[in-house]
């Protein structure tokens, strides 16, 4: 959970760059920042299903 | 390689050698000259308690069957502190190495190992099989990849202890056969969970804990440590001390579970390195106790005292049954040569020496090892000598072999006592003979010392020599309140002479059953196992009483006295009756079952009082009865499940909330105090865009109006005047905002966005990138004549929103520039497509309202087209072609083309079912 969220909030941080990026031709974006967004996102997804799984099962004894 | 026939003899197991533990190490020649480290990594601080865990190790693997070893090692982020060269992977693989040199040579014995990893969970790595071919393969794999292996958030000793366990115990019952059961345990830090390390250390080291279960279940904790001093990751001697009595069951000021060890419990061992340089001599320390050496002399060559010139002296007294050299030498330089007493080299392969000895020489990693082994009877005394190269550091780590064995044979049997029984108020003989590895007796009056500890049930009791190497001790059972069973151990111990060479230990450990008078009913077993308690689930188990021959008796069952982990809460245990006659010479089955109030890991272990009565007896005996039982907390498989799904929804809630959060906040308009708008009269054609009425496209002076927005902010929604800007979101929260713009007055929009001039087929809105600042936005007023559908040539206004910071000339420029780019053919064909769909829309419009119209006699059929009512001038829609200073309209007209109706969005007709609407309309049409 905290990773997805973190890789949220890392995604909106690009955005606004990448907004900015828009609005003022001299500043310039993370190169292939949507690529790398989309992968922390899908580790962060991956490891929070892998805790969830570590918490559900200490639970579950 | 090594030659099989010569580990045949290295590794006849339970000849072990006797050992006195760190004291008598350091007793050894010239101590002063040591280098601290190296004397302490050499003999991996080994205790006494330390020394009998392995020779128990040996002593079990001896009696063959399968050694199971279990590696776990930490994956702590502190390793890459305290080991950043990953010196442990190295380690590991010489302990395979070792494993798998056990395997190989040992007929009767089966090496199966696996590999795991902790820190805040066990990770499994390689599963379970004999080390050697594939197996072993993934095993050396899989070490390597212990170097990437160091980002585990906590040093959770419970997870290392409980996921080991579980496996040897599933491996155990897989196999079936007797199984000794080794942990090879690598940690580099104290127990470390957080705020619950109070906690799990209660879990580990509380009476039928965490700990006290893997020592019931014959599991040996053979602990290797590296704590290396300074830094971050230093661990305290209070820890060290804690790491031990998990290991050992005592530290200094500090123990961990039951102390002493109950009947039946296996105890562990710690070793400890302080440089990750040292950690393959420490995991070849370990191979070399588990297969019964005893540390002997650790020396850094040259130094002027115990290896001048880069020769060692290695003393070899009489009755020593070999010795292992462990030797590590730097980069490039040669191995070191070894000489037999009688001054001949060994071949580099190794070979028999003059004086009977077996020399095997081979490389396990990065060291180099000399076992010699003597025959049965060991030698008759001589010095060998390691010459090393005096120019570089080599450091040589020597192991003593005993090569003996004890064997406990219970009293001489007769009518009222089986072999190996001992009979309840009577005294029995037990005799313990120490004896070479072909069976003959050793002479224990060579050596300079010599003890023979034995325990009774617990209790010392004194041995007493009936022969060279032959001891009996006497065994008095009370005629009430018997045991049913009685633990005897052994060990025993020596120091050679001259050199005083520590031998040993050497152990033996055997339960043998009791027995009452004939007149008695007999039980079976002496030990009630009740297998594993899982959960709040009941456990089974059983006695069996015999009948006396001489007549009937009876049983009687008694409330038990049972211990187990405090999380556990109350154990019971009940019999299904409890007291039973029993026929003369007939078997009677009392069933047991045993249950725990809540789930727990750990042991449960106590006694069933078992009071029999005999034929013609003046009195009853009870029996103790030892019962066991694993305890485990079971995994609910639907609780699991369940909560994952529900943890995994409450995260897919949460991260979809922020994303949208997050995407309505960052994804705005901007404006500010340099923000500029701009309503630009032009045409718009195929070729672009020109000013109407001639002239520059942009008159910077006068085109250009500041927002009056006192400082940057973002905006959900702007109004330009003509131009109303807004946003939308997607379903989906990761996807951006989209930005649209659309008339004030419902008037065709258009823009110059790179994707889509246009956002739905009638022009009511077009998209605009966020934050509003690279799209131009066209509002199309109408056509410039009856030809200007096919001319292609519209009237509209060119609004724009941007920023002057470097002042409104340049933003004049940038946008000619930034114009020149659009792609106008395609701009135009929205532009015609949606006026196509608009007059669509509005036939369909007039149709309908022309059926809602009420109708007269003569009027027209209730069935009308829009074609049909566009013939009629005072009926039909306006047009974009109508003046629009023509003649008022007399009744109510459908909206016009460049008005938003109202009525949403009218779906455009399908361009495949009416090829009419591929095109805007023309004047060809009919």
């Amino acid at each position: 959970m905290c990773g997805a969220l973190g890789t949220i909030a890392c995604a909106s941080w690009y955005r606004s760059t990448r907004n900015r990026a828009r609005q003022d031709p001299w500043y310039q974006p993370f190169p292939a920042g949507d690529v790398l967004i989309k992968v922390m996102l899908a580790g962060g997804l991956a490891g929070g299903l892998w805790c969830a799984f570590l918490v559900a099962t200490e639970l579950a004894k | 390689m090594k030659a099989p026939s010569t580990w045949k003899i290295a590794l006849t197991w339970g000849l072990v050698v006797g050992l006195l533990g760190t004291a008598e190490a350091a007793a050894l020649p010239a101590p002063e000259t040591r280098v601290e480290s190296h004397v302490t990594t050499s003999a991996g601080d080994l205790s006494p308690f330390g020394a009998r865990a392995f020779a128990d190790v040996a002593q079990c693997a001896g009696g063959g069957g399968t050694l199971l070893a279990s590696i776990v090692v930490d994956e702590s982020g502190s390793l890459r502190e305290t080991d950043p060269e990953d010196q442990r992977v190295e380690a590991i693989r010489t302990a395979v190495d070792s494993l798998a040199a056990l395997g190989s040579v040992e007929d009767s014995l089966a090496v199966e190992a696996s590999l795991a990893t902790f820190s805040s969970e066990y990770e499994s790595l390689v599963g379970w099989g004999a080390v050697s071919g594939q197996h072993r393969d993934e095993l050396m794999s899989a070490a390597e990849s212990l170097a990437t292996r160091d980002a585990g958030e906590y040093t959770d000793y419970r997870s290392a202890l409980v996921g080991a366990r579980a496996s040897l115990d599933q491996r155990a019952a897989e196999i079936g056969g007797p199984t000794c059961r080794i942990l090879l345990w690598f940690t580099d830090g104290k127990l470390d969970v957080g705020d619950q390390t109070g906690e799990a250390l209660t879990e580990l080291c509380s009476p039928s804990g965490i700990v006290d279960g893997l020592r019931g279940d014959g599991v040996a904790i053979l602990s290797l440590a590296l704590f290396t001093e300074g830094g971050a990751s230093t661990v305290s001697d209070a820890d060290r001390e804690q790491l031990r009595a998990i290991a050992e069951g005592t530290g200094t000021g500090v123990t961990c579970g039951t102390v002493p060890f109950p009947a039946g419990a296996v105890g562990g061992a710690y070793l400890r390195a302080d440089q990750p340089e040292s950690l393959s001599r420490l995991f070849a320390s370990a191979s070399a106790l588990i297969e019964g050496g005893a540390p002997g002399l650790s020396a850094v060559c040259p130094d002027e005292a115990t290896c001048v010139d880069g020769v060692l002296e290695i003393p070899v007294d009489s009755g020593v049954g070999g010795f292992r050299a462990v030797v590590e030498v730097g980069d490039g330089a040669p191995a070191p040569q070894l000489v037999s007493p009688d001054g001949a080299s060994v071949p580099p392969g190794g070979g028999p020496s003059a004086d009977g000895a077996d020399v095997v020489v081979s490389q396990q990693g990065a060291l180099q090892l000399y076992d010699v082994t003597y025959p049965p009877g060991g030698s008759a005394g001589g010095v060998w000598r390691l010459v090393s190269d005096p120019s570089t550091t080599t450091v040589v780590d020597l192991y003593y072999f005993w090569r003996t064995r004890l064997v406990l044979e219970g009293a001489t049997p007769t009518d009222a006592a089986p072999a190996g029984t001992l009979v309840v108020g009577e005294d029995t003989t037990v005799t313990i003979s120490l004896q070479h590895s072909d069976g003959t007796p050793v002479d224990t009056s060579s050596f300079a010392s010599f003890d023979l500890a034995v325990l009774v049930a617990g209790e010392p009791a004194q041995p007493t020599t009936v022969a060279p190497g032959s001891f009996e001790v006497s065994v008095a059972l009370p005629a009430d309140g018997a045991p049913s069973e009685v633990q005897i151990d052994a060990v025993a111990s020596a120091t050679s002479s001259p050199s005083g060479t520590p031998l040993g230990p050497v152990a033996v450990s055997s339960v043998l059953p009791t027995v009452l008078p004939p007149s008695f009913p007999t039980i079976t077993p002496s030990r009630v196992v009740l297998g594993q308690l899982v959960g709040d689930e009941a456990v089974h188990g059983e006695l069996r009483v015999t009948g006396s021959e001489r007549g009937d008796t009876s049983a009687c069952v008694g409330p038990a006295a049972l211990t187990g982990p405090e999380a556990a809460g109350t154990l019971t245990l009940s019999s299904e009756a409890e007291c039973v006659d029993v026929p003369a010479g007939r078997t009677v089955t009392i069933r047991f079952v045993a249950t725990a109030q809540h789930p727990a890991d750990g042991r449960l272990t106590g006694t069933i009082p078992v009071t029999l009565t005999g034929v013609d007896a003046a009195e009853p005996v009870t029996v103790d009865v030892p019962v066991e039982a694993t305890m485990v907390r079971p995994v609910d498989e639907a609780k699991r499940w369940g909560l994952t799904a529900g943890l995994l929804a409450v995260a897919f809630v949460l991260a979809w909330a922020v994303a949208e959060i997050a995407r309505r906040r960052s994804d705005r308009f901007h404006v500010g105090p340099f923000s500029r708008t701009a309503a630009v009269p032009v045409v718009l054609s195929r070729d672009g865009l020109a000013r109407r009425g001639g002239g520059a496209l942009f008159d910077p002076e006068k085109d250009f109006r500041g927002l009056q927005v006192p400082e940057d902010r973002n905006v959900a929604r702007q109004s330009l005047g003509v131009v109303e800007l807004g946003r939308r979101f997607p379903v989906f929260p990761l996807a951006s905002g989209q930005g649209w713009a659309q008339a004030a007055d419902g008037s065709v929009v258009v823009s110059t966005n790179r994707r889509a001039p246009v956002q739905d087929a009638a022009g009511r809105r077009a998209p605009v990138d966020l934050p509003g600042n690279t799209d131009g936005v066209l509002v199309v007023h109408g056509s410039r004549g009856d030809d200007a559908v096919a001319a292609g040539s519209w009237d509209a206004t060119l609004v724009l929103l941007d920023d002057a910071r470097d002042g409104d000339v340049a933003l004049a420029d940038r946008w000619r520039a930034r114009l020149v780019e659009v792609p106008w053919e395609s701009v135009v064909d929205a532009v015609e497509a949606a006026v196509a769909t608009r007059e669509a829309a509005a036939r369909t419009a007039a149709a309908r309202s022309a059926r809602a119209r009420p109708t007269g006699a003569d009027g027209p059929g209730p069935v009308e087209t829009a074609s049909e009512d566009t013939t009629s001038p005072d009926r039909r829609p306006r047009s974009i072609f109508d003046d629009p200073a023509g003649p008022a309209e007399t009744g109510p007209r459908p909206p016009s083309l460049f008005e938003d109706d109202g009525r949403g969005t009218a779906p455009p007709p399908s361009r495949t079912a009416d090829p009419d609407h591929r095109r805007p309309p023309s004047i060809f049409d009919d």
